[in-house]
């Protein structure tokens, strides 16, 4: 068992498959001991991120068939998808039930997720961010993340023709 | 990040700017397009007039950056992130398999990443006993990359051109003997024409003018003096590089451009069409589907495509190369996908156990399906499709009857009751990679 002690004072023991999904627990683990300090991340987001971890643990431990894992591997290559996919579609839709939180809570997760260097939560979370652009104008963009506009309405419409050049028409 | 802000005062901008990156990265160019127009600050990150930003290298990573050495596709400054975006967000579409429709019989074509362009091969049957008998061999045919000015190019083999397999497959024994026989052969600029995502053509591209056949040649120049190109397209580069090198006499390349620009000329490429096999991969939910290459009862090494229909039935084809007849020819069939599963009845262990595999002679028995048995499937012979009367009108069922056996390894063989030989089906292709590959000497 490992000892995860988070910014506020409370300690979390987790089996050491599931501290080891963050490759800075695993590296700091080989060469110390096993209580570890992360003085940068809160209760909150730490129980989040052991709650994520512990599932991701389960799921990899149980290595997948090998004709399943060939076909996996198949459909995995021949799929256009922008990421590396979660191929077992049950995490996947567990991922996305997990992600179901304010704007700020997966800001403080992603920033927890990439100082343990977990690079499958820092993704899934990234790519949540990424979904709420998606699909909305500069407007609603604002309102989501808490943009000031400090265009005027001038450059706003000059930039708008000059970015669909740039971005649609190169 | 102890004390978290409230949800309405935290602001895109917390991000450290690297998370920033990394988040658009995801999006596509519209919407990054509409993110850019939210502040002046964001405006200048998604780099509006900076074609080479990170963030299009971010977002040319995101998509690619696991197929392909992104910044490997071209040295030159010129050449920007997004300008490859465009071209790979349009080429991406060739990785697979396609085959050549229309004159000529159905040619297979693959298209794979390098780490600095994408190539297209067409791939055989291996004659012979090559590769336990298993071996494809692999034609050098389209080659898509970046010009030294960053202008995307595309390259068709000469070879390529040929109207038959039967033609290339000759040219193999000659080449080998001596290469100097190819002294007027070239690679030949070509532009490859989408119509929609799983139709191309491949046209002649000499319509662009000749600027376009200094500047493809002058990158085949850099190309060779740089950095020496990996696998399938050192095959390609040798024999041009021997023609252009070593002494880089600038004179002998003139007079070689002017000889290629006249062959170019000379040369005059039909419209080729290509259309994508889609689903060449088996899934869970199709176990058969696919492209698979197996040694039939005439020992011969032949290619094999599954395909799952809308109303639940399979119907497996053989992929025949250069007949007269050439195409698909119906092999089996079956309406229902049901698996028998373990434990299998004495009578469906009879008729698996005392079957011979088919393999050739020259192959190492150790590779000869060492798989178990995971579950069977009821098939028929195509044959009674052709001549119906044949089993109908004689009530000799049994002539048509056959069986799947799906292995534990992915892979399956089928068999009929109207012989005692198994044929064992193999991967062509697993994860984005052709297997068995035989390179031919073509160059």
């Amino acid at each position: 068992m490992i000892k995860l002690v988070s910014g506020d004072g409370a300690e979390f023991e987790v089996e050491e498959e599931v501290a080891f999904q963050s490759k800075i627990i695993k590296d700091i683990v080989a060469d110390a001991d096993d209580v570890i300090p992360l003085p940068t991340v809160s209760s909150k987001v730490l129980i989040q991120v052991i709650e994520y971890c512990r599932k991701h643990a389960a799921v990899n431990s149980f290595p997948l068939s090998p004709s399943s894992s060939a076909a996996a591997a198949a459909s995995s290559s021949s799929s256009i998808s922008y990421s590396k996919p979660v191929s077992d579609p049950a995490l996947r839709a567990w991922d996305n039930e997990f992600v179901k939180l304010n704007n700020s809570s997966l800001f403080d997760i992603v920033i927890a997720a990439n100082y343990l260097d977990i690079e499958e939560l820092v993704d899934l979370v990234l790519e949540t961010v990424a979904d709420r652009i998606k699909g909305k104008q500069a407007q609603e963009i604002r309102r989501q993340f808490n943009i000031e506009n400090d265009f005027t309405p001038e450059e706003e419409e000059a930039l708008r023709r000059e970015n669909s050049w740039a971005f649609q028409n190169n | 990040m102890a004390s978290s802000p409230p949800d309405s005062e935290m602001s895109f901008s917390d991000f450290p700017e690297d998370v920033q990156i990394n988040i658009l990265s995801f999006l596509s160019p519209s919407e990054v397009s509409a993110f850019a127009c939210t502040s002046r600050r964001f405006a200048a990150l998604c780099g509006v007039s900076d074609p080479d930003s990170a963030l299009w290298l971010a977002m040319c990573e995101r998509r690619w950056g696991s197929c392909t050495s992104l910044r490997s596709w071209s040295s030159s400054p010129a050449a920007s992130f997004s300008r490859l975006y465009k071209e790979l967000d349009r080429w991406e579409s060739l990785i697979g398999f396609w085959r050549r429709i229309g004159r000529g019989g159905p040619h297979l074509v693959f298209f794979e990443w390098g780490p600095s362009y994408i190539a297209g091969s067409l791939i055989f049957p291996a004659p012979d006993a090559c590769g336990e008998g298993y071996g494809v061999l692999k034609l050098p045919f389209l080659w898509l990359g970046l010009s030294r000015c960053g202008e995307a190019i595309s390259l068709l083999h000469p070879g390529g051109c040929s109207d038959s397999s039967a033609d290339l497959l000759g040219t193999i024994p000659d080449s080998s003997v001596s290469p100097s026989g190819f002294s007027d052969r070239d690679l030949v600029p070509v532009s490859i024409n989408f119509m929609g995502c799983s139709h191309f053509v491949v046209e002649d591209g000499h319509c662009c003018a000749d600027g376009r056949t200094e500047e493809s040649t002058g990158f085949l120049e850099e190309i060779e003096a740089t950095s020496p190109p990996d696998r399938l397209m050192s095959e390609i580069y040798k024999h041009f590089a021997n023609r252009t090198s070593p002494s880089g006499d600038k004179a002998m390349r003139r007079q070689r451009k002017k000889e290629r620009g006249r062959f170019g000329r000379q040369h005059y490429l039909e419209p080729e069409h290509f259309v994508k096999i889609n689903n060449y991969y088996p899934t869970p939910d199709r176990p058969l589907q696919g492209l698979w290459k197996g040694i039939s009862e005439d020992m011969l090494l032949e290619f094999y495509l599954v395909s799952y229909d809308d109303i639940g039935g399979i119907t497996c084809r053989r992929v025949s190369e250069g007949e007269q007849f050439s195409g698909y020819s119906p092999v089996f069939w079956t309406s229902n996908t049901t698996f028998l599963e373990s434990p299998f009845s004495k009578e469906e262990q009879d008729l698996y156990g005392n079957r011979e595999h088919i393999h050739l002679v020259a192959s190492n028995p150790r590779n000869v399906v060492s798989a178990a048995v995971l579950r069977i499937l009821c098939i028929s012979s195509s044959y009674d499709l052709a001549i119906p009367s044949s089993s109908a009108s004689t009530g000799d069922s049994k002539n048509v009857e056959g069986r799947v056996w799906e292995y534990d390894d992915g892979t399956f063989g089928f068999g009929f009751f109207r012989n005692n030989y198994v044929v064992d089906l193999k991967h062509i292709a697993l994860s984005g990679s052709l297997l068995d590959t035989l390179m031919s000497n073509v160059l």
